[in-house]
């Protein structure tokens, strides 16, 4: 396992040097450069000039992916162009929010949607079943954006129950921070659950047909038993899978979420630094999700292994 | 006497008790929550700057001189301001006693300090070329008199320098402490003369302003940026906050006090129990530019054509939902200088648009408007005018781009034929014009005569003068259509209940003093 480890973390290099290479390449490709963003029309062309100059512009591209790749390796990521903010403290408090609202929704989305699963597989084709599965179709069929804004009008405007604007991490103030979660969280828990509960479903409804589980009937173990022990590992491989991918888009910013609920998180930073063509903190943010991807990708692998043996071994 | 001194020493123990317990509480701070689009860029006024950041700089920081309501250079630092008869020597004569956030008092040798400071390039002040001949005139000397009196000498007499000292895109050439840089001259804070300092800053959440309690006032009413700044509150909270959905929830919820509104949700914003709408006409400037250089565009008759095909008042009625009126002129009606000949337009006349036409042999071929979605109604405005366009006898298409994209194609002054564009407030008429005036690519009236009325315009200060030479840029301009003014843009800011004092003015930047909150 730990060879296999190994071999996965030295094959992640080249794949981060290539997104280095498209993010940073793809980036300037959009017309407008940071200078004339920041400048807008109140302008004098000698300073966007200048400070083209100062941002390194005015060199060449290759020197320029030279030079950032250079300091990368030396831990320096450069400062925001648009706040002068330095881009890995930037990407860090941001990422702290985004990874507490996903880690939470995911987790709840997954206490919620594993045993609501396997009970609408268990009890196909009853009112369980067509309940479930109807919520979650139901769910499926509204844009997050929207659950989110009516969550906002119903507990924030209406009810005035929980705060409409701003954060506060939980570090600083737990009471208030789980306030300011509690709608971000369940917005974007509930589009989780949705996906995870169809993934599930489907899933237990194939190893529920296999004959070993037949047989363990016949044997006359209970239900309960059948399910957790024989059917729950093998129908959860495709749900892993569909779950680190939707950890890792996630991880990489619920943009749409962090834009509703005012969340100061990656997601938003990168639109806000696409926008302004801030190149060092988009550069940073997107080697960040191409490693988050390489990493998750890495641990669902090897929590295949240590579902089905079968795996391991080969 | 053993029970006595005990009970004296109880007694006394219960009143120390009772003493370091207030049975008033202590006056809860009071906080102003305001809502803005973006992040402050940083706190060195005149260097990291957007329209937002400036508007937060200016209540930490103060310059010599500030714009008024009617959009007028006064005094605010100074206390009185000479020119000499040459026109080449502006003598500043400083208001005593005004203090620093680190509560030293401002004097001469701040205001050079500060005025070096700038004109460093290792400063990039971003108005450092208006000053050093590159743009216009250079201050060729800048003299301390006495601890209250400073000098400026220009190369040349220029009617913009107080208009350009007061920029607030120039930080207002605010005066500071030299406590605002560290032993290196490496940016720290601003040690302003403001009524605010800056609190706390979390980019991508919120900046907070403190109250200055030993902030000097000037003692005239609040007018613009000068007269009295009387701070009400013990903070703002500025929350950033892009979407203007998620700001009006805030604002209905109570989580936030003041916001700016977009005026198809004045209507029900002001429905809202207790909630005020602040309104006022600004001198940021709505226009379609059009790029005389494409060959079909160069044609001034078909120019004509497309500033008699548009309705202006129709479109500024759609996009305002009526609550603004139209302007043909990039002077803003607010400003002293706008005259009665700067009403004068080119008629709404569909006939006459087709004769033109006709004339100049127009055949149909296509013409572009590009536009983008950004907030501002560019592209609604630009979806009006295609139609009217259209009714015209004139087929257009649209092109929608992403804002720095659209800016892109500005800056280079090509890749357009037509462009539903905004400039930000000009308060100066010379500005107005020189803002789309010149031989410069960005820039799309290139006509020599323009360019020589308008650095004329710069230079001359005698303001019957300036309003004749003004008069005959707006004729010219209509006559030459480079770009067709629809409007100056119309704010709304909705204000809870419980808030007073506050009040927009024409720059469009909000001000934070003389507002209290109960």
């Amino acid at each position: 396992m730990w060879a296999y480890t190994l071999k996965r973390l030295l094959m992640a290099i080249p794949t981060l040097f290539l997104v280095a290479v498209i993010v940073f390449t793809l980036i300037r490709l959009i017309p407008g450069d940071p200078a004339t963003i920041m400048l807008s029309d109140l302008d004098d062309p000698l300073v966007i000039e200048q400070m083209r100059k100062d941002l390194g512009l005015d060199r060449p591209i290759p020197v320029q992916f030279g030079l950032w790749l250079g300091r990368i390796f030396q831990g320096d990521f450069g400062v925001s162009i648009r706040t002068s903010e330095p881009v890995l403290e930037a990407i860090f408090d941001r990422f702290t929010v985004t990874a507490t609202v996903v880690l939470l929704a995911v987790l709840f989305a997954v206490i919620i949607s594993i045993p609501a699963g396997l009970i609408a597989a268990w009890k196909q084709n009853t009112p369980i079943d067509v309940t479930i599965v109807l919520l979650a179709v139901l769910k499926l069929s509204m844009p997050t954006f929207w659950v989110g804004l009516m969550m906002l009008i119903l507990f924030g405007v209406i009810l005035n129950w929980l705060p409409t604007v701003g954060f506060v991490a939980m570090t600083e103030d737990f009471g208030r921070g789980v306030a300011y979660l509690i709608m971000p969280v369940a917005s974007l828990s509930l589009t989780e659950v949705a996906i995870l509960i169809r993934m599930m479903r489907s899933g237990a409804l194939e190893v529920l047909r296999l004959e070993y589980v037949t047989n363990a009937r016949a044997k006359g173990l209970p239900e309960t038993k059948i399910l957790l022990r024989h059917v729950l590992k093998n129908a959860a491989a495709p749900t892993l899978t569909v779950l680190g991918l939707m950890l890792g888009s996630l991880l990489g910013g619920a943009s749409v979420t962090e834009t509703v609920f005012s969340l100061p998180g990656i997601g938003k930073l990168i639109v806000d630094s696409i926008y302004a063509r801030d190149y060092p903190v988009l550069q940073g943010c997107l080697l960040l999700i191409a490693c988050v991807y390489v990493f998750l990708n890495l641990i669902v692998d090897l929590l295949y292994g240590f579902l089905d043996p079968r795996v391991r071994l080969s | 006497m053993g029970h006595i001194k005990l009970l004296a020493s109880a007694a006394m123990s219960i009143l120390l008790l009772i003493g370091s317990v207030s049975f008033f509480p202590a006056a809860a701070e009071t906080v102003l929550n305001v809502a803005t689009t973006a992040d402050m860029r940083g706190t060195n006024p005149g260097v990291d700057r957007d329209g937002t950041t400036d508007t937060i700089h200016m209540h930490v920081v103060e310059g010599l001189v500030a714009y008024a309501s009617d959009f007028s250079v006064r005094p605010m630092l100074a206390e009185s301001i000479d020119l000499s008869k040459d026109g080449l020597t502006y003598t500043f004569k400083l208001r005593k006693g005004v203090k620093f956030h680190n509560g030293e008092e401002m004097k001469g040798a701040h205001v050079k300090w500060s005025w070096d400071r700038f004109m460093k390039p290792e400063t990039k002040w971003r108005c450092r070329n208006n000053f050093n001949g590159k743009r216009g005139v250079a201050v060729t000397k800048f003299e301390i008199v006495d601890d209250y009196t400073v000098k400026m000498h220009l190369s040349e007499p220029s009617a913009v320098f107080l208009a350009s000292l007061a920029r607030f895109d120039c930080g207002s050439t605010a005066v500071l402490h030299p406590d605002s840089v560290d032993s290196d001259g490496k940016w720290l804070k601003p040690i302003g003369t403001g009524p605010f300092v800056f609190g706390e800053i979390k980019p991508g959440r919120y900046t907070e302003l403190i109250r200055f309690k030993d902030y000097s006032a000037r003692s005239e009413p609040r007018n613009g940026y000068v007269g009295k700044k009387e701070v009400l509150v013990d903070r703002v909270k500025i929350n950033v906050l892009p979407e203007a959905t998620v700001q009006k929830s805030a604002f209905m919820a109570g989580d936030l006090d003041i916001i700016s509104v977009q005026p198809s949700d004045v209507a029900e914003v002001e429905k809202h129990p207790g909630c005020t709408i602040n309104s006022s006409e600004t001198a940021v400037w709505d226009t379609l530019l059009i790029n005389s250089r494409d060959s079909l565009l160069s044609d001034k008759r078909i120019r004509q054509s497309i500033a008699h095909a548009i309705n202006r008042e129709q479109v500024i009625a759609v996009i305002s939902e009526g609550r603004a009126r139209a302007n043909p002129s990039p002077v803003p009606p607010l400003s002293s200088y706008f005259s009665n000949s700067l009403k004068a337009q080119l008629p709404y006349d569909v006939n006459k648009a087709k004769a033109l036409l006709e004339e100049a042999g127009y055949k149909g071929e296509p013409l572009k408007i590009l536009t983008t979605r950004r907030s501002g109604a560019y592209y609604e405005r630009a979806l009006v005018i295609q139609s009217m366009l259209e009714a015209a006898g004139m087929k257009v298409d649209m092109q929608v781009l992403e804002w720095g994209a659209m800016l892109d194609a500005y800056k280079k002054g090509q890749g357009y034929q037509m462009m539903s564009f905004t400039y930000s407030a000009r308060l100066d008429p010379a500005l107005s014009f020189d803002m789309f005036t010149g031989p410069e690519k960005r820039k799309a009236w290139k006509d020599s005569e323009a360019i020589k009325l308008v650095e004329e315009a710069h230079a001359v200060s005698d303001p019957t003068k300036r309003q004749k030479l003004i008069d005959e840029l707006h004729s010219r301009f209509i006559d030459q259509v480079p770009a067709v003014g629809l409007g100056h843009r119309q704010r709304f800011l909705a204000v809870r209940k419980g808030i007073t004092g506050f009040k927009a003015w024409g720059a469009g930047k909000a001000r934070y003093w003389g507002v209290s909150v109960k």
